[in-house]
């Protein structure tokens, strides 16, 4: 595994930041990486940002506050399809609700829908599978 | 209470005058010659009674109401009829345009009766209707709370776990493995419990929803996820199903997850032939799902109560059983209108037969 990507995580729990933090940094494929508390930072770093500096992958947590994952779907969608083409979007969530689950599968942005806690083997593999690293 | 609003239609105005005089008391009262004129007055006021007289000019009483339960299908419509109309009434009772009738000749008092009965129909209508809206909008709100209190309880749980999942990676905490063991098997232990009240929650909520199913994948995906890291459990899953099955895909799953699952818990220990065999036959009518193993079986005297929510044998206690694995299975069961036959011997096994019917025909 050559390949390097940048990953983006969006998580409002420092905690699972962390986590997520340091199970991308073991799977040795990384770029760079940076991490959002608040989705609404996250876009604001998406829309100033170049090519470049995008992310190729990234972990989006559902629930919340301010703006939830959902939210930030929609407003992702909005961003020049030149740039969004080369990045993919992984959920990473401890819902159980059905209709979150749903909403994912539904949304055609969104790769997959991984449950918390992440799996770090499932991910990796899941991620040579669709060809991401 | 605001007065109720009584419109009433003849086109004989001493019948009007005389209505006025008699019930303005009580009621709010409206009233109009023709049709035309009653039509002009539902447009400005919100009328909870509209009475009217069968033999009126150019339009008779049901095709005037027919009129008005399209444009106020909340009103109440009561037809003042003769004899000879008998069969008109009938059929616009039946289609819902009128709700009550008096017939001819009649008097004040037996009109009043008659009134106040559609204010009775009225009012539980109104009643009925709230309360509908009121358990609609508790039935949402306790759904947005069960979710959101069962994501904020896993929430610290899946972190916890995320952290020992990362310590396994590093080898100088080796040592303290053991120790990260044991916090996992304990929060494990509440992350499965927190799913089972979700499960349990949803299907004693929600109603069937049926779909195709196919029992080899579901079954091959149940056992994938369950199945011991070790290896040490032989499983085989014979599904015979030539024909489509329709049935609830969720509930079908929660009871075979806890069925297998049980079949793995309560192996016999030291036992180096442990298998769970789950045999699948579908035919147009219904599905047989028969799962068994060879572990350490049920006491007869436990076969009724083990479907007791929170009930725990012996062995449940030694594997950390919650007591709602069963009892949701026996629910989801009875939802899908199924049964659920029990065979089990001490040390020989335990088989649970399924039979669910199969729904493509409705």
């Amino acid at each position: 595994m050559s390949k390097k990507i940048n990953v983006m995580l969006i998580d409002d729990n420092k905690i699972d930041l962390f986590i997520h933090n340091e199970f991308v940094k073991k799977m040795n494929v990384l770029g760079s990486i940076t991490q959002f508390c608040f989705a609404k930072e996250a876009l604001a770093f998406l829309k100033t940002k170049g090519s470049d500096e995008w992310p190729d992958l990234i972990l989006l947590d559902i629930h919340m506050p301010i703006m939830n994952g959902f939210e930030f779907l929609d407003e992702f969608a909005q961003l020049p399809v030149t740039l969004r083409q080369k990045c993919s979007i992984v959920i990473v969530s401890s819902s159980l609700d059905n209709i979150d689950h749903a909403k994912a599968e539904e949304n055609k942005l969104v790769l997959a829908l991984f449950e918390k806690p992440l799996n770090i083997k499932r991910l990796t593999e899941f991620l040579q599978e669709n060809k991401i690293i | 209470m605001a007065k109720i609003k009584v419109l009433y239609v003849d086109d004989e105005e001493n019948n009007l005058i005389a209505f006025r005089a008699n019930f303005r008391k009580i009621y709010e009262v409206y009233t109009a010659l023709s049709a035309q004129d009653a039509l002009e007055i539902l447009k400005d006021h919100i009328i909870q009674i509209v009475i009217s007289d069968q033999r009126m000019p150019g339009i008779t009483g049901v095709e005037f109401l027919e009129q008005v339960v399209d444009l106020y299908p909340d009103t109440i419509r009561l037809l003042i009829t003769g004899q000879a109309d008998i069969e008109v009434v009938i059929e616009a009772i039946n289609r819902g345009q009128v709700s009550k009738y008096i017939q001819k000749p009649w008097d004040w008092d037996k009109l009043s009766v008659a009134i106040d009965n559609c204010v009775t129909l009225y009012t539980s209508r109104v009643q009925l209707k709230s309360k509908n809206e009121e358990l609609q909008k508790i039935n949402e709100e306790l759904n947005k709370f069960v979710y959101s209190v069962s994501h904020d309880l896993r929430s610290p749980l899946t972190s916890i776990l995320g952290i020992i999942n990362l310590s396994h990676l590093l080898p100088e905490l080796e040592n303290a493995k053991p120790y990260f063991n044991m916090i996992e098997s304990r929060v494990l232990k509440l992350d499965g419990l927190i799913r089972k009240i979700i499960d349990y929650y949803k299907n004693a909520r929600s109603d069937e929803e049926i779909v195709p199913v196919a029992f080899e994948p579901l079954l091959m995906s149940v056992w994938e996820n369950l199945k011991p890291h070790d290896q040490s459990i032989d499983f085989k899953l014979h599904v015979n199903q030539g024909t489509t099955f329709a049935g609830d895909i969720y509930r079908i799953g929660v009871v075979m997850e806890n069925l297998i699952s049980n079949a793995i818990k309560y192996q016999i220990p030291e036992s180096t032939n442990r298998h769970i065999d789950v045999k699948v036959d579908v035919n147009d009518i219904n599905a047989r799902l028969v799962i068994s193993d060879n572990g350490v079986g049920i006491k007869e005297e436990y076969f009724q109560s083990i479907f007791r929510l929170f009930f725990r044998t012996e062995d449940a206690v030694h594997t950390e059983g919650t007591g709602i694995g069963l009892y949701i299975v026996k629910e989801a069961v009875d939802k899908m209108s199924g049964e659920i036959i029990l065979k089990s011997n001490i040390n020989q096994g335990t088989a649970f037969e399924i039979i669910l019917p199969n729904k493509k025909q409705e």
